[in-house]
């Protein structure tokens, strides 16, 4: 098995910076950096940074944490330059090393730097959150977070937190679904993914779930329409939905 | 709310029709249904708009995105 090293960005608006638990990491490089230290924002990205430490501490002992806090992480320059100067010495140590790079857990120009990172080095491979490329990948499909547990082996109070922390981020809209005869709420809303172009992103274009991205693409303008919009069904049949103008 | 939903339209999204099996089954859930509000159900490929014996409207992806309603 190849040592693997796990990059990552700390900042506070990025709840799952790494999961070393799932990936096995045995180094993880931490990035952070505040431009004002001594404030009370830069206190607040040292508390979020004692967090993610501890957590990964917590969930895999053996896992060496190392701190970066002297690379701007805003400036994709800089930051290009100082992940090649990692990975030089990184890869001087660990010949047979594996760079796992999270992607979403940054600024965008540091996940610019990192996509460029990715593109030079082939050791490099880039991540998203397993949740995320789940969700994205059963846009329109009833989502049962019990389900969601079992299959990416996860707590199913955790997989809560993260369904909620995707809303809040506004990367999907929960649609819930309800029984139109009994107007009973169902246990499993459906998700849409607020721009099918990050989907594309996710999973990539060759996905031939086209009925999937359709049925994202009408809920989208039904909502640019203002109309309310439930996914419901009528008995034993499933898929219908039901607007209502505001 | 939940009791101004017997005023909502329903409405489907499906990719098209490929033989009468699908067109059965996509529409039924529609049928299924005993009111008199509009019903429409939007197809990928489909250039015209039509109506079905029930009045059920069917419409091409691309109208319903270029129309207002």
């Amino acid at each position: 098995m190849p040592y693997r090293i796990m990059i990552a960005c700390v900042i506070v608006e990025v709840a799952m910076v790494a999961s070393p638990a799932q990936y096995r990491s045995k180094e993880i490089r931490l990035f952070r950096y505040s431009r004002d230290s001594g404030s009370r924002k830069a206190k607040l990205y040292e508390d979020r940074y004692a967090e993610v430490a501890r957590n990964i501490n917590e969930s895999l002992p053996s896992c060496a944490v190392t701190e970066h806090t002297d690379e701007p992480v805003y400036d994709l320059r800089r930051m290009s330059r100082s992940l090649d100067m990692m990975y030089n010495l990184v890869v001087r140590e660990h010949p047979d090393c594996e760079i796992l790079a999270n992607v979403s857990s940054g600024p965008s120009e540091f996940a610019a730097a990192l996509g460029i990172f990715s593109y030079l080095h082939p050791r490099v491979v880039l991540f998203k959150g397993k949740m995320v490329t789940y969700l994205m990948l059963n846009i329109g499909n009833p989502i049962e977070s019990t389900n969601i547990a079992r299959g990416l082996h996860m707590n199913q109070r955790t997989v809560g937190r993260y369904l909620a922390v995707a809303q809040g981020a506004c990367k999907f809209y929960r649609a819930d679904r309800y029984d139109l005869r009994s107007t009973a709420l169902g246990p499993t809303p459906k998700h849409y993914v607020v721009d099918p172009g990050l989907r594309n992103n996710a999973v990539g274009m060759a996905s031939k779930d086209r009925g999937r991205v359709l049925e994202n693409i009408v809920y989208l303008e039904l909502r640019r329409r203002e109309y309310d919009t439930i996914v419901g069904k009528w008995d034993s049949r499933e898929g219908l939905s039901r607007i209502l103008r505001r | 709310m939940i009791q101004s939903w017997a005023s909502g339209i329903p409405g489907k999204v499906c990719l098209g029709y490929y033989d009468d099996e699908t067109e059965t089954r996509e529409l039924a859930s529609l049928r299924a249904i005993k009111d008199n509000n509009p019903k429409t159900v939007i197809l990928m490929d489909y250039s015209v708009e039509t109506v079905t014996r029930d009045g059920i409207r069917e419409l091409g992806v691309t109208d319903f995105l270029l129309g207002e309603q």
